[in-house]
């Protein structure tokens, strides 16, 4: 069994939805559908884990009379995956975890919560000097080690 | 085959065989040093690249089971609570490690006579001293000098800045009255030995690119290199082979393109690490040694230590630019590192402040704690948390359990087909006890520092950094595998130079004392080259 990859991209922009303020595409749209395809790629199980659960969201979307879960509207397609959530509980916290992975280090997240995309190096950050009077109370104190 | 005898053949470029490399270089003898690992070019490093977290669960993870690079060997650690984490490289873990660079305390080489624990060292912290200090100035040791949790001590370098979170974690200590200081750190503040300064990037789990961090292969290895060491890349040691005469006459290994080669040698040093080292000991059967080379005694493999970790991770109200600076570097605790017998366990631990998450390991760290939902709330949970989290680590102590072990897996090999290492561990009630502990007093100190909520992982899954106690010293062959200089009682010109060596745990970061140890034990085996087998 293979995963269905159009669904994995609409099952992920329902983990990670789209920013409210519209900053942000969810993580299907954002593309974070190619980090879980390499995850799983290496890893038979994983593979399986959720090629089997993106099946059995088909299946729910089915017998509610729709062709499929893409079908649904967007308050069905949350209840659906809290159905296989319930019946199948390793599917929906695997896929989050690496959707996770995926979307909080791309490169627009990143930029959108850090103010700017640039990689940490070369340039660094600056860190302010510190008070070294915030040590006075500790030098106070004396020795702590055990003499032996 | 090679039929080149070699006076010294060093297993293992990380930690410990680069100091013991770069000390033994000064003989003149002829040193070669196998590493199965690569070189990790500059131009390679993660923090490079904006999506540079996505590689610390790739090629830069810490499990060798999750980066699965060539020169990696997988370990069963399924029968640990903890997993194992290592780094196969031209300086070994060291590349990723953080470098908080705590010494050992006088009274981790104490334990027995002390608090009537585990044993006392056949050394102590005096007879390390000179190597703890030379140590510190050959990797560029940033901090403040006179610590009172230390005998008195020169530090090379000012120490890395606390930013934000350090500065709210010291006011809470100092509320509460308890120990603090800005950490040690393997981090240089300066230029140093043509080593440019910390940027203050936050890359360092994943290497630094800068070159700051002191892992060994920016350290010891160039001038090891340059005083004549012959260092081999890629080339992974199958086994020791013994002669007729009952001692190591050299290796087994696979080069590059995997072809079998032989290394003849006067002398065997083994660097490999605390699971490594065992396993390669282990993987040497002989008529002579049924049950591995060294190993008539039958402790090679046991008293496996680990250190547990607990992270507790305060949450607060306003943005603490966690991400600038060292993640691992900025001040520690050792309020309570020494036995209390009313705390309810022996021995102690300290205290190290981590710096807040990036954006996807912060994710990571809150999803198994049921703080960051799918679906409409997604954002909104984790705004609450993105960069307003200070982690502070408890590294707990850990004492030697003979059935902590490292034993070879009856299935899993590596790629060329030597058995890999399985790793049996649980945790005892002391350190349940203390890792208990350590969340309660690490909850005080963060609510002191302002954190409105609090998260704790315990004991840290991930955290199998430190790896000791698998071939520990001792002067009775009976209870050790290697004597007081590391020589090991069964096969007298193998020496082990690694965190296998040790006695006990400590509950500090255990590199700086590795090192020492290295130095130390080669200095030795310098002052004795008339009769090092004697």
């Amino acid at each position: 069994m293979t995963m269905n990859v159009q669904l994995l991209a609409l099952v992920l922009d329902e983990l990670i939805p789209p920013r409210p303020d519209g900053l942000l595409p969810g993580a299907g749209t954002l593309g974070v559908g190619a980090v879980v395809e390499h995850a799983a790629a290496g890893a038979p199980e994983l593979e399986q884990l959720l090629a089997h659960g993106l099946a059995a969201l088909e299946d729910v979307a089915r017998r509610s009379g729709v062709e499929g879960y893409a079908a649904l509207s967007p308050a069905a397609r949350t209840v659906a995956l809290r159905d296989i959530d319930r019946a199948a509980p390793m599917f929906v916290p695997t896929l989050l975890t690496l959707a996770c992975v995926g979307y909080y280090s791309a490169e627009p997240v990143v930029a959108a919560l850090k103010g700017s995309a640039r990689p940490p190096h070369p340039l660094g950050y600056e860190l302010e000097p510190d008070e070294q009077s915030l040590l006075d109370p500790v030098r106070a104190r004396g020795k702590l080690y055990r003499e032996c | 085959m090679t039929e080149q005898i070699v006076d010294v053949l060093i297993i293992g470029a990380g930690a410990a065989g680069a100091a013991v490399a770069w000390s033994l270089a000064d003989t003149r003898m002829h040193i070669v040093c196998l590493e199965q690992g690569d070189w990790v070019r500059s131009d390679a490093y993660p923090g490079l690249r904006s999506n540079w977290e996505l590689s610390q669960a790739g090629d830069f993870a810490v499990s060798p089971n999750t980066r699965r690079r060539p020169e990696d060997y997988p370990v069963n650690d399924s029968g640990s609570p903890i997993s194992m984490s290592m780094f196969n490289a031209v300086g070994g873990s060291t590349v990723l490690y953080a470098g908080h660079f705590p010494r050992f305390h006088p009274s981790d080489f104490r334990v027995r006579t002390l608090d009537g624990v585990a044993e006392d060292w056949p050394i102590d912290y005096q007879r390390l001293e000179p190597f703890f200090a030379l140590n510190d100035r050959m990797t560029g040791v940033a901090g403040v000098a006179g610590d009172p949790a230390y005998p008195p001590k020169e530090v090379p370098l000012p120490p890395v800045r606390l930013g934000r979170p350090g500065r709210k974690l010291a006011s809470g200590f100092n509320e509460l009255g308890w120990h603090w200081w800005p950490s040690d750190s393997a981090i240089v503040t300066e230029e140093y030995e043509g080593r440019a300064p910390c940027i203050n990037a936050g890359t360092c789990l994943v290497g630094c690119p800068q070159g700051a961090k002191g892992s060994s292969d920016v350290t010891y290895w160039p001038l090891a290199q340059r005083a004549g060491v012959e260092l081999r890349t890629r080339c992974r040691v199958r086994e020791i082979t013994i002669g007729a005469n009952g001692m190591a006459d050299g290796v087994i290994y696979y080069d590059e393109n995997g072809v079998e080669r032989r290394q003849r040698a006067e002398v065997v040093v083994l660097a490999c690490n605390g699971v490594g080292t065992a396993r390669l000991l282990l993987n040497s059967r002989s008529p002579q040694f049924p049950d591995g080379l060294a190993n008539r005694s039958g402790l090679v493999g046991r008293n496996l230590m680990l250190h547990p970790y607990s992270a507790t991770i305060g949450i607060f109200d306003e943005p603490l630019e966690g991400y600038k600076g060292p993640v691992g570097c900025g001040l520690w605790s050792h309020e309570f590192y020494e036995t209390d017998p009313a705390r309810g366990f022996k021995r102690g631990f300290i205290f190290e402040m981590n710096r807040s998450f990036h954006p996807m390991f912060g994710a990571l760290i809150a999803l198994p704690q049921g703080r960051l939902p799918w679906g409409a709330t997604h954002h909104e949970a984790f705004a609450g948390l993105y960069d307003r989290t200070l982690p502070l680590l408890g590294i707990c102590e850990d004492l030697p359990d003979p059935e902590n072990r490292v034993t070879l897996d009856e299935h899993l090999t590596d790629s060329n087909g030597i058995p890999a290492p399985k790793i049996t561990y649980r945790l005892s009630e002391n350190s349940q006890r203390m890792l208990d502990f350590s969340i309660a007093r690490a909850t005080e100190v963060l609510k002191a520092a302002g954190a409105r909520d609090i998260m704790v992982e315990s004991p840290v899954k991930m955290a199998g950094w430190h790896l000791m106690g698998t071939a520990r010293m001792g002067i009775d062959p009976e209870r050790s595998v290697v004597n007081e200089w590391g020589r090991c009682h069964d096969v007298r010109n193998v020496f082990i130079v690694d965190g296998s060596i040790f006695v006990t745990a400590g509950g500090v970061n255990p590199t700086s004392t590795i090192q020492a140890l290295a130095l130390y034990i080669a200095d030795t085996m310098k002052s004795r080259l008339a009769n090092l087998f004697d």
